[in-house]
């Protein structure tokens, strides 16, 4: 039996073992998949297309977990392919949708302002709708150090970025941030 | 160093919470979900016919293959006009490069400090590995009391970091 509160090692182990294969990525998914979620959710802020992009990345993680190099974390890999994932659905969306950034935008906005899956007090909508206004790659970086309270040497193994250019970029969103705040 | 790590900036005060919500029960529900899409994916018998609701016009793999070839032929032959049209620019690009470099040479090759910019200094110091108080010190931009600390020094180069290099280093 392999349960979720096994540590990755055994669950990488017990996935490589053709007999527990499907138990032990049903406890990777039961592990990680609110934290996988938010993540995802955060970014493209409606729920379908977050229960959508969350179901692919785990589907691209059982694609490719067999490859897994197991010297690099697997929550920090399952973050990788859900960023990947998250940027590349919001790139697809904007070219579906023939639309500008600012209309791509003004879509995800409204779902914060007027959508059914947003609960938060009205600091929070503000706070969502300017970190809306960062370019899509600035908010996942802002997202994973503000929210997830990621420390920069991991959110540089999962953006491939260092940690100087990522330090820079979380002390403009932050900047921008407050601007924003402070002009509504 | 504890001060870096004390160090607070404005969004100290930003709300933290979670603002939004999940259907009832949906955590419970989303392994088997998708365990279903990969035995489904996996059960899929290969190349099954109308598996997928889709029609295709009658004889269209059997033409599918020699159009394909037809156009990569196409493509080989345009990629040698577009390697010879690239090749003929790099000759341009490395002619005019060299002229550039002997008029524009200094008369030492030593570069002033004051002549790079901050992407450079940001690029030397990524490969480099070394601190930023390092590079703001030789960069001569910041004019340091005895008592700054490293974090006035960081937030001080932070500040002054183009926004536009940063978006293309992401």
């Amino acid at each position: 039996m392999v349960a979720a509160t096994a540590s990755d090692k055994e669950l990488i182990e017990a996935f490589r073992n053709t007999e527990s294969r499907t138990r032990a990525f049903e406890a990777i998914i039961k592990k990680y998949q609110q934290k996988v979620y938010w993540h995802v959710r955060r970014m493209v802020i409606d729920h379908d297309d977050a229960d959508d992009v969350t179901q692919n990345t785990f589907i691209r993680a059982w694609e490719n977990l067999e490859n897994f190099r197991e010297e690099a974390r697997l929550f920090t890999w399952l973050f990788r392919v859900a960023t990947n994932e998250s940027l590349a659905f919001l790139n697809k969306k904007k070219a579906a949708l023939h639309s500008n950034m600012e209309d791509a935008e003004n879509e995800l906005a409204s779902k914060i302002s007027h959508g059914p899956g947003f609960s938060g007090n009205e600091i929070q909508r503000k706070l969502q709708l300017a970190i809306l206004q960062l370019p899509d790659k600035q908010r996942a970086v802002f997202n994973m150090k503000y929210f997830d309270e990621l420390t920069y040497e991991e959110i540089s193994a999962i953006t491939d970025t260092s940690v100087g250019a990522l330090k820079a970029s979380y002390h403009h969103a932050v900047k921008k941030i407050e601007a924003s705040l402070r002009s509504n | 160093m504890k001060a870096e790590e004390t160090y607070e900036g404005p969004e100290k005060d930003f709300p933290k919470g979670n603002p939004f919500s999940v259907p009832t029960g949906y955590f419970e529900e989303l392994p088997e979900s998708i365990l279903l899409r990969i035995k489904g994916a996996d059960a899929r018998p290969e190349g099954f016919p109308g598996a997928t609701g889709f029609e295709v016009p009658d004889g269209y793999f059997g033409e599918l293959p020699g159009r394909i070839m037809q156009k990569t032929k196409r493509g080989r032959i345009l990629g040698l006009n577009r390697m010879a049209q690239l090749a003929a620019a790099a000759v341009v690009i490395l002619a005019t490069s060299l002229l550039l470099y002997l008029y524009q040479r200094p008369a030492n090759d030593q570069i002033a400090m004051d002549q790079l910019n901050e992407e450079e200094i940001m690029q030397y110091l990524d490969h480099s590995g070394l601190s930023f108080e390092l590079v703001a010190e030789a960069y001569g931009k910041m004019e340091m009391q005895a008592a700054d600390s490293s974090v006035q020094m960081e937030q001080y180069l932070l500040d002054n970091i183009d926004e536009q290099m940063i978006q293309e280093e992401l």
